[in-house]
């Protein structure tokens, strides 16, 4: 299931909140699991059984880490399930395109059994290691219930696109927590702003965006608009989703962290990269990169730690070169950031170093979108002039024109300036800022009724 | 100020519950219709849930559909998200520009190079080929071209008028003759409304004009005094409103030639459909959406019309849905008109041509469906 459907906003969510908030309190966890097993199954019922699988072994690994004293037999435990889980992960996520590639590259025939993907798999693959490190680290207690852990590692509104939650942040709230009829209202307030980031914002950049990949003929404007229409698109697509995860949880009673931070503002990539996506990047620096040594080495052994995690993290975003290309454009980035650029940058004004920062985070999403690197190379000349339909032809003009507002108002909310004029707006004159919540939310059930919109048959005849 | 933001958390949450329970309990009190006329297909009823198709995925894909097929008034849903397009800007949906003065025109889409060439060949091979008939092309310019002032500014539209050139130019070594209308549309054009504004076909006062152009090549009667201008829906609207989305509340005239007494008889024979009138027009039509299908029905494989004109000239007509308003005036001038339709036309035309007894022959298309046609070629060639 999604949660730009009718379906999810007008059904399921409704019903799923309905039971939760009326359950006794002891069987709030089982009505949570079991909507979450049903909003996992919708559609490809097949993978429930191999999240479920990750849910038993990860939970008796909690239990065994627990009962475990000696040290070697508690790194043995850990060890065993952070194979299992990556193995999981890299058979899944990863079979197809390490066979591929092995098959060019050596002329071999293994076989492709071209699996879809086991939707969220990278989350709560990620989600089940930290708890299982963090109850090694002795961080936490391990959980004892197996549906409340069944319930923090399935929960519906962040399994499928994150947030990754870390167990220690919830731990309590599995337990004990409620919400106020207030504190629905907050969370709806983000679930609103999500689904327009994403229904009104993300879709209707996306179609920009691809209408100029698809342009046979590109001019230099028209391929740095289609860039730019991207970047958009990636981060309200992404930021809606997280902001509609968190304000569900909040309805449910759960406070989940931040994920997103108004990233486009960042005066550096290093700085990007606190912004974005937050919940990933401190997962990688908490369980990977300050485990190799951080920063507090050699200089060598530091750019080498910074590369095996920007591998891994362009990796983590999908099975393909180009996302390795992009984690290796960003280890490159950051290097240069840490040993060479750094001071230069920070004395730039802060309008040149946003800018700069995102010219290279947005070329940055032209190697991330296209997973054939010929199409690749052909965006990428474009930008500079190679190969381009000259400068700015109609084609460019049209579309500016057509989404002149759009981009407008986008490049508008990657500030904090709207939000914050909307708490102002929230605390003021609160009836009317209900108005327009209200509107936002007739808006996006408008175009998502439309979504459905398909007339055809006599039209040409 | 505290308490205000306590006052809209809690009124919006009520808003939120409100809002989402007066559509549920219309979405299960109301009765799901069976079709959309406007999207003019059936829609999705309630699925049935069987283990099997749970498992599969189908059960929660059609249920999905359903939910947005059967959404409470979503047709007016969809009205206000175009509107909501244009209050953002946008000018053009589903290949459909928002013109000015009310007109919706369909963006040309040209052809591919090996398709042009294919399509060209074949119509140079055939009326080579048949090089002993009198023969005509009429391929009509659509809105995009004769009202391209209306255009949104900047539209970014296909380059009809290149195409329309081309054809010019490659079928002049063939014996047909071409007939251009663009001149004498251009000049009547600020006095004459020459295209629907919510549809993608001419009027019939633009068929009249393109039958005034032919008569002169032709040798037909020169004037349509024997037909009346009838006025016979205010209620169309056309299919490019239900494909873009916009302008949806917008209905406009419908205006017919009818032929008068001082005009021939007719007898015009369906011939796949077995079916025979007097009338080149079908009156039920009116009453549905597809109020163009008035004339001659809509669009058949082989329609044969005889009139009481007895001057031996017969002619075969391959044509789009543009020929069947321009068609009754055709009847001054002929004794036969065999017309065929390529797109649903299954037979061998040779043999129809021999059995008919055929000695003219008239392509007629619009521009947008020519291009598009890969149907005309294969009945040709």
């Amino acid at each position: 299931m999604v949660f730009s459907s009718l379906h999810f906003l007008y059904i399921f969510l409704p019903m799923v909140m309905l039971a939760h908030r009326f359950a006794p309190r002891r069987l709030r966890n089982g009505v949570l699991l079991v909507a979450s097993i049903w909003f996992y199954a919708w559609g490809e019922p097949v993978y429930v059984g191999l999240m479920l699988f990750s849910v038993a072994w990860n939970y008796l690994t909690g239990l065994q880490l627990g009962a475990a004293a000696r040290h070697s037999r508690r790194r043995a435990v850990l060890a065993g399930a952070v194979v299992v889980n990556l193995a999981v992960l890299g058979f899944f996520k990863y079979y197809g395109f390490l066979v591929q590639t092995l098959n060019g590259a050596l002329g071999l025939r293994l076989p492709d059994y071209q699996l879809p993907l086991p939707i969220g798999i990278s989350f709560y693959t990620f989600q089940a290691l930290s708890y299982v490190i963090d109850v090694y680290r002795g961080t936490t207690k391990p959980q004892g219930s197996l549906v409340d852990f069944a319930t923090y590692i399935t929960m519906f509104p962040q399994l499928v696109a994150g947030p990754i939650v870390k167990y220690t942040d919830i731990e309590a709230q599995l337990r004990k927590r409620g919400a106020t009829l207030a504190q629905v209202g907050q969370g709806l307030e983000r679930v609103i702003l999500g689904l327009s980031k994403k229904v009104l914002l993300a879709n209707n950049l996306g179609l920009l965006a691809d209408a100029m990949r698809a342009s046979p003929k590109l001019s230099v404007l028209s391929a740095w608009l289609g860039a730019a229409a991207y970047a958009l698109q990636i981060y309200f697509d992404f930021s809606g989703y997280s902001d509609m995860a968190i304000g569900m949880g909040r309805m449910l009673g759960f406070t989940f962290a931040e994920n997103f931070d108004y990233p486009y503002r960042a005066r550096s990539v290093t700085e990007f990269w606190r912004r974005w996506h937050i919940s990933l990047s401190s997962w990688f620096r908490d369980y990977v990169y300050i485990p190799l040594g951080g920063n507090r080495v050699g200089a060598g052994r530091h750019m080498l730690n910074l590369l095996v995690v920007w591998l891994l993290t362009g990796l983590w975003h999908g099975a393909s070169w180009n996302f390795v290309l992009w984690g290796l454009y960003y280890a490159l980035l950051l290097i240069l950031e840490k040993y060479l650029t750094g001071g230069a940058l920070s004395k730039l004004p802060a309008g040149a170093a946003r800018a700069l920062t995102l010219l290279l985070v947005t070329v940055g999403w032209v190697i991330f979108s296209n997973t054939d690197f010929a199409a690749m190379g052909r965006y990428l000349g474009c930008l500079v002039g190679i190969g381009s339909q000259g400068f700015a032809d109609r084609a460019f003009m049209y579309a500016l024109r057509s989404n002149a507002l759009l981009l407008a108002f986008a490049a508008l909310c990657c500030g904090p300036g709207l939000r914050q004029w909307q708490l102002k707006l929230t605390g003021r004159l609160p009836l009317l800022a209900v108005v327009l919540f209200a509107a936002l939310l007739v808006a996006c059930t408008a175009y998502l009724v439309h979504g459905s919109y398909n007339p055809f048959l006599y039209f040409r005849f | 100020m505290k308490k205000k933001r306590l006052l809209f958390l809690r009124a919006t949450a009520i808003m939120v519950l409100a809002l989402v329970a007066l559509l549920d309990v219309a979405f299960l009190i109301h009765r799901d219709r069976a079709t959309s006329p406007l999207e003019n297909r059936n829609l999705q009823q309630r699925p049935a849930m069987t283990l099997q198709g749970l498992l599969s995925g189908r059960f929660e894909s059609r249920f999905d559909s359903y939910v947005s097929d059967q959404f409470p008034l979503r047709d007016h849903w969809i009205a206000l998200k175009s509107t909501l397009d244009r209050l953002a800007g946008r000018t053009e949906s589903n290949g459909v520009f928002l013109g000015r003065d009310g007109y919706l025109i369909q963006d040309f889409k040209a052809p591919s190079e090996a398709d042009y060439r294919r399509t060209m060949d074949a119509l140079v091979d055939f009326l080579d080929r048949h090089d002993d008939l009198a023969q005509y092309v009429l391929v009509a310019p659509t809105a995009v071209t004769v009202l391209s002032d209306a255009l949104p500014a900047l539209a970014d539209a296909g380059d009809e008028v290149g195409y329309i050139h081309r054809l010019a130019e490659d079928l002049s070594e063939t014996p047909a003759t071409f007939i251009d209308l663009r001149p004498a549309f251009a000049e009547a054009k600020a006095s004459t409304q020459l295209y629907y504004r919510t549809d993608h076909h001419w009027t019939s006062d633009g068929a009249r004009l393109a039958y005034l152009e032919l008569a002169r090549a032709a040798s037909l009667p020169g004037d349509t005094d024997g037909f009346e201008r009838r006025l016979l829906s205010n209620r169309f609207q056309g299919t490019l409103s239900a494909v873009s989305g916009f302008r949806m509340n917008q209905s406009e005239d419908l205006w017919a030639y009818i032929p008068g007494d001082g005009t021939p008889q007719t007898v015009v024979t369906w011939v796949s459909e077995n079916r025979r009138s007097a009338s080149l027009y079908r009156e039920e039509s009116l009453d549905t959406r597809d109020k163009y299908a008035v004339f001659l029905g809509g669009n058949f494989p082989q329609i044969r019309i005889e009139t009481t004109v007895n001057n031996g000239r017969a002619l075969l007509i391959l044509k789009d849905s543009y020929a069947n308003c321009l068609i009754p005036f055709l009847t001054t001038g002929y004794q036969k008109l065999v017309v065929v339709d390529p797109r649903y036309f299954t037979g061998d035309l040779e043999v129809l041509m021999e059995a008919e007894g055929v000695n003219e022959v008239l392509i007629l298309y619009n521009a947008e469906t020519l291009a598009e046609d890969t149907a005309l070629r294969g009945d040709i060639e």
